[in-house]
């Protein structure tokens, strides 16, 4: 037997009769939403990132101690990338007789590739884009340098060996780190006064940024020729280093996205495997006619095999185009929360479609059709004897596997993919457990009432393995449905809710103990809301357990990096709220003794534990402290958060200045700038941009949900309705029967919408509470959001179950009503 | 006098199934021979076990006991594939449920065991079958929109595509009334003349087993007549 055209001719045969349509639709919409929603998600977290490059200056960013090596920018270059170079570094100015210290940002053409810079004419005046960087002789610095040094533009200032003319005052740096409060005021000068400063020589704290931007696929071949070749100090700065809270916002932004698009391709797989089951389920006969009539058992098996493949492949091309359509629609939809220049979805969505389809397709086909093999010829003469040997649960073993697989590379995120397969999981296990229930509770139940509703209820427990089955897909379609919108309600909300409408967007810095009283009733009149003052010291970590640290012995450059760099330390009494303790414990009435807390990415740098001894060095302070407790500080929340906390016996009497984070209206930014008037040596750090990157984040992400949870929809119906079909021939046939034994319409009507409301409603609420309990799980583990239960979704879930299953059961059935009773026995016959 | 060919031979051949009960025996260890060109009814009361005793004597199924020789190949001896083989080489089927698969049209369903058998000129000879049982201006009906004597008839048209030397008949006119019961059985014995098919029928249509020349009666699992062994006695 020629197997390969026989199977196509049987295929093309199979399609002309509509065999094969009910499975070809449910492939193409399922590769549709597959390939739409996952190009769409792609797309969205493209340009998030991208906007949030904006933050970094540019695409990607290497920080170096020593000068980019020579041939970088060639390398990048010949890649069609842009690049330029920043190099910081502390320094002094002098005015006059009076002298600051400052920090230095020299800066080539080109700066800042990615995001703007904003200068203005007088501190606080109207800001404009910069349009360029510093001319040669000219200086650009932050308005506190000018009141502490009661300068004014046109003026001009000494650095190094040369003079400069003060030019603009900076209004916004697009990449200066929200984290680090630096107490040094701004310089920004051009890169091509450097040497003739004498600025930069050996011994001074010097930081190099190499700046590249570009097509994606360029960044990531430059990314990936240059990353062996970082020699140590060197290393690749991403938003996450320098924005927390927008590398955060993202992250969970692509967690966000993945599970959204995670939820299309389990609705879509379950909807592949019921369509398929049915299909074998339907072709037991043939397959024993076949050999009857002389097919032998591989031909046979390996052309249903082939038929399937050969029915995949154009199901999901057309799925995939369909889908791109879609996704591009959705796009549309979303008019200008996406940028225009959104980047084309590459071709792997679509290719992860359709190969998800066909694994799919054979992974949960294949197993069933071996079954198949098993059919005896002799089932021809008597069915009852050529009962196929049920499919051994090993042989599910592979496309479990593969499902497991499959749902932990689309989330991206180990933790996420295995808590929603273990939810899927657990989901199955009540639903079926329920289903089980149902069957033999129903058995008692069924006598008395009316005869319809007998009939319909007595269906529910006859059908015992069917009835599991449907109640499993149905209930299964129906949960992936509702945690989405436990997702796109619960989860939201609960994201949204970490940035209250108060969150600060000012950091005030550098306030003098002199200045604390002042400051606050400042604030009080003003009515501006802060969180307090917080005491803040600038040192240099000086010991780890008595022992001077070497940066050489850290291969971790961030542990280089906080060595050599400045730590702010600060004290409290209490915890601070966004703080929780994860080791150790918080100092109650130690507080006297020497102690320090550190936040879980300080202790992890440096492999501290409970225990340990540190010392910092404060002006001419040494304090050294034992760490009493780790933890987990919530940097997303835009208070003022230190790595490191002391106790009130460890502080002693060190030099310090006060810190503080404020929630100003857009309208009442002129009486902060009245504050710095009073008080010039004030920093004013504006983190409105930032706040306002993450919120816009959080509002896309929300949307994109929302489009997503409609295109999802689409694929769940499929789910219901290929779940539906199940047995519905077998529906079919016994209504015939009834209604030939005189029953009336009105009670199959009755029958059938009671069965199947049972079914909806057991389905409905079940999956309702799973939904529930796996958008808490997530909620808790994978976001670190509150979650409040959606209460409202058990309501539904049993309404909507009950009446919209009840309902499509009997559209479904519509056929047996209209069809003459004998017609369908005969057929049967 | 040659003695004629024996297509069949059966030796003993039982078949015992588990039951729910403990093992059950449908057919009792029975021996039988066929000629080539016999024409065999095999009768008797529902559950005698005359559809069991096709089914081992077409290497549809094994028997529990026992050894069966086609055309002196051993069919007991083969595996599915091999008896598959020989299915698809030499036997046709007609059976009471028709058996024709719903999504090809008449003229597919004749053509699939030529298919199978890789023939090259299948279509060809599927139209000139059907037209030989009446049905050319149906050929490309689907088995839905035929009556039952139609899909009977689609379905000797089949069994008669691949030119087999043995014929089973399962109950060929039990789902039909008498006029048409009585067209397929004119058809079927015609065609059997025709192609000098041996031919085995189960039924309960006592007129269509009185057309046959050997008559063979089950009862619980046994033979108890077989005209063939009364007339070699005589």
């Amino acid at each position: 037997m020629k197997i390969l055209s026989f199977s196509l001719r049987q295929a093309r045969r199979e399609w002309r009769s509509g065999e094969l349509k009910a499975l070809a639709a449910a492939l193409a919409i399922a590769a549709a939403a597959m390939a739409a929603v996952g190009s769409f998600t792609e797309r969205v977290e493209k340009a998030l990132r991208a906007g949030a490059n904006e933050l970094l200056a540019a695409d990607l960013v290497v920080a170096s101690r020593r000068i980019p090596g020579a041939d970088w920018s060639e390398q990048a270059t010949a890649r069609g990338l842009e690049t330029t170079t920043t190099v910081e570094f502390p320094s002094v100015v002098f005015a006059g007789e009076a002298s600051m210290l400052v920090q230095v940002k020299a800066v080539a053409p080109g700066y800042p590739l990615r995001g703007r810079l904003e200068v203005s004419d007088a501190p606080f005046e109207a800001a404009e884009p910069a349009g360029g960087i510093p001319a040669s002789g000219s200086v650009w610095v932050d308005p506190r340098l000018l009141g502490e040094l009661e300068l004014t533009v046109g003026d001009s200032l000494e650095l190094g060996e040369l003079r400069f003319a003060i030019d603009k005052v900076i209004a916004l740096e697009p990449d200066r780190a929200s984290g680090v409060f630096n107490l040094a005021p701004r310089v920004l000068m051009n890169i091509d006064r450097l040497d003739a400063a004498g600025l930069v020589g050996t011994g001074s704290r010097v930081r190099y940024r190499f700046l590249i931007a570009g097509e994606p696929a360029a960044v990531a071949d430059f990314r990936a020729w240059l990353d062996p070749k970082l020699e140590p100090g060197q290393f690749f700065q991403s938003i996450e280093d320098t924005q927390r809270q927008v590398g955060s916002a993202l992250d969970r932004a692509q967690r966000f996205l993945s599970l959204a698009a995670l939820t299309a391709v389990i609705l879509s797989g379950i909807a592949i495997v019921i369509a398929v089951r049915q299909f074998v389920n339907r072709h037991l006969d043939t397959v024993a006619i076949l050999r009857c009539l002389g097919a032998r058992q591989r031909p046979v098996m390996l052309s249903f095999v082939a038929q399937l493949v050969w029915l995949a492949l154009p199901a999901l091309g057309l799925g995939c185009v369909l889908g791109y359509g879609a996704q591009e629609l959705l796009v549309l939809g979303m008019g200008d929360l996406i940028p225009e220049d959104l980047p084309w979805p590459g071709p792997l969505p679509a290719l992860a479609a359709a190969l998800t389809g066909l694994l799919a397709l054979l992974g949960y086909g294949v197993p069933p059709l071996l079954r198949l093999k098993t059919v005896p010829p002799v089932r021809v003469l008597n069915r009852q004897l050529g009962q196929p040997a049920p499919t051994h649960f090993l042989l599910y073993l592979a496309p479990v596997a593969f499902s497991l697989a499959l749902i932990l590379w689309q989330a991206r995120d180990f933790k996420l993919g295995l808590l929603m397969a273990a939810g899927i999981a657990a989901s199955l296990g009540l639903l079926a457990g329920a289903a089980a229930v149902l069957v033999r509770s129903l058995k008692r139940f069924s006598h008395g009432r009316g005869v319809a509703w007998r009939f319909g209820l007595a269906n529910v427990s006859k059908r015992g393995a069917g009835t599991l089955l449907q109640i499993a897909g149905i209930g299964l379609g129906l949960m992936v449905i509702f945690l989405l919108s436990v997702i796109q309600t619960e989860l939201l909300r609960g994201w949204r809710d970490t940035l209250p409408a108060d969150t600060p967007n000012f950091f005030l810095i550098n306030i003098q103990p002199d200045q604390v009283d002042s400051t606050e009733a400042f604030l009080r009149n003003h009515g501006i809301g802060s969180q307090g003052l917080f005491p803040m010291a600038v040192a240099r970590l000086s010991a780890i357990n008595g022992e001077r640290p070497d940066p050489d012995d850290f291969d971790n450059p961030r542990a280089r990096f906080r060595i050599e760099g400045n730590v702010n330390l600060s004290w409290s009494e209490e915890l601070p709220a966004a703080n929780r303790i994860i080791e150790g414990e918080w100092w109650g009435n130690e507080r006297d003794q020497p102690l320090v807390s550190l936040a879980r990415s300080w202790s992890e740098v440096f492999d501290l534990q409970l225990g340990d001894e540190l010392s910092f060095t404060v002006g001419a302070e040494e304090v050294t402290a034992r760490v009493a407790s780790i933890r987990e500080v919530d940097w997303d929340s835009f208070q003022v958060n230190f790595f490191i906390l002391l106790s009130e016996g460890a502080v002693g009497d060190v030099p310090r200045t006060y810190i503080s984070s404020l929630h100003v209206p857009d309208e009442s930014f002129d009486q902060v700038s009245g504050l710095v008037r009073m008080h010039p040596n004030i920093s004013v750090l504006d983190v409105g941009a930032i706040l306002k990157r993450v919120r816009d984040i959080i509002e896309r992400v929300s949307l994109t949900v929302q489009f997503v949870f409609a295109f999802t929809l689409l694929a769940g119906v499929t789910v219901l309705i290929a779940a539906l079909q199940s047995g519905l021939s077998e529906r079919i046939y016994e209504g015939a029967v009834l209604r030939t034994l005189g029953g009336s319409r009105r009670q199959l009507r009755l029958a059938v919408l009671s069965e199947f409301s049972l079914l909806g409603g057991v389905a409905g609420l079940l999956s309702a509470l799973a939904a529930n309990a796996v958008g808490w799980v997530l909620a808790d583990q994978v976001f670190n959001i509150g979650y409040e239960p959606a209460w409202w979704l058990l309501a539904l879930g049993l309404l909507a179950g009950a009446a919209g299953i009840g309902l499509t059961g009997l559209i479904g059935s519509q056929a047996v009503l209209r069809t003459p009773p004998v017609a369908t026995l005969r057929r049967a016959a | 006098m040659t003695t004629p060919e024996l297509v069949l031979k059966a030796e003993d051949i039982g078949k015992t199934v588990t039951a729910p009960s403990g093992s059950l025996t449908i057919l009792k260890p029975t021996r039988l021979t066929v000629a080539a060109g016999d024409s065999v009814a095999i009768v008797g009361p529902s559950g005698s076990g005359k559809t069991t005793l096709i089914g081992l004597l077409a290497g549809l199924d094994l028997p529990s006991t026992g050894r069966i020789w086609f055309k002196g190949t051993e069919l007991t001896e083969l595996d599915e594939d091999a008896r598959a083989a020989l299915r698809s080489a030499a036997v046709g089927f007609v059976f009471q449920s028709f058996h024709l698969l719903a999504s090809l049209t008449a003229k597919e369903n004749v053509m699939l065991p030529m298919e199978l058998a890789e023939a090259d000129d299948a279509e060809q000879r599927a139209g000139e079958i059907l037209k030989r049982v009446g049905l050319a201006e149906r050929a490309d009906h689907y088995p839905n929109q035929l009556s039952g004597g139609e899909k009977q008839r689609v379905a000797i048209a089949r069994a008669f595509a691949s030119s087999p030397s043995i014929l089973f008949a399962d109950e060929p006119t039990g789902n039909l009334d008498t006029r048409t019961g009585r067209q397929i059985s004119d058809l079927l014995f015609e065609l059997n003349a025709q192609h000098q098919t041996t031919l085995l029928l189960v039924t309960h249509d006592e007129r269509l087993a009185s057309r046959c020349g050997r008559l063979i009666r089950l009862e619980a699992g046994a033979i108890a007549e077989d005209s063939g062994r009364e007339r070699a006695a005589s």
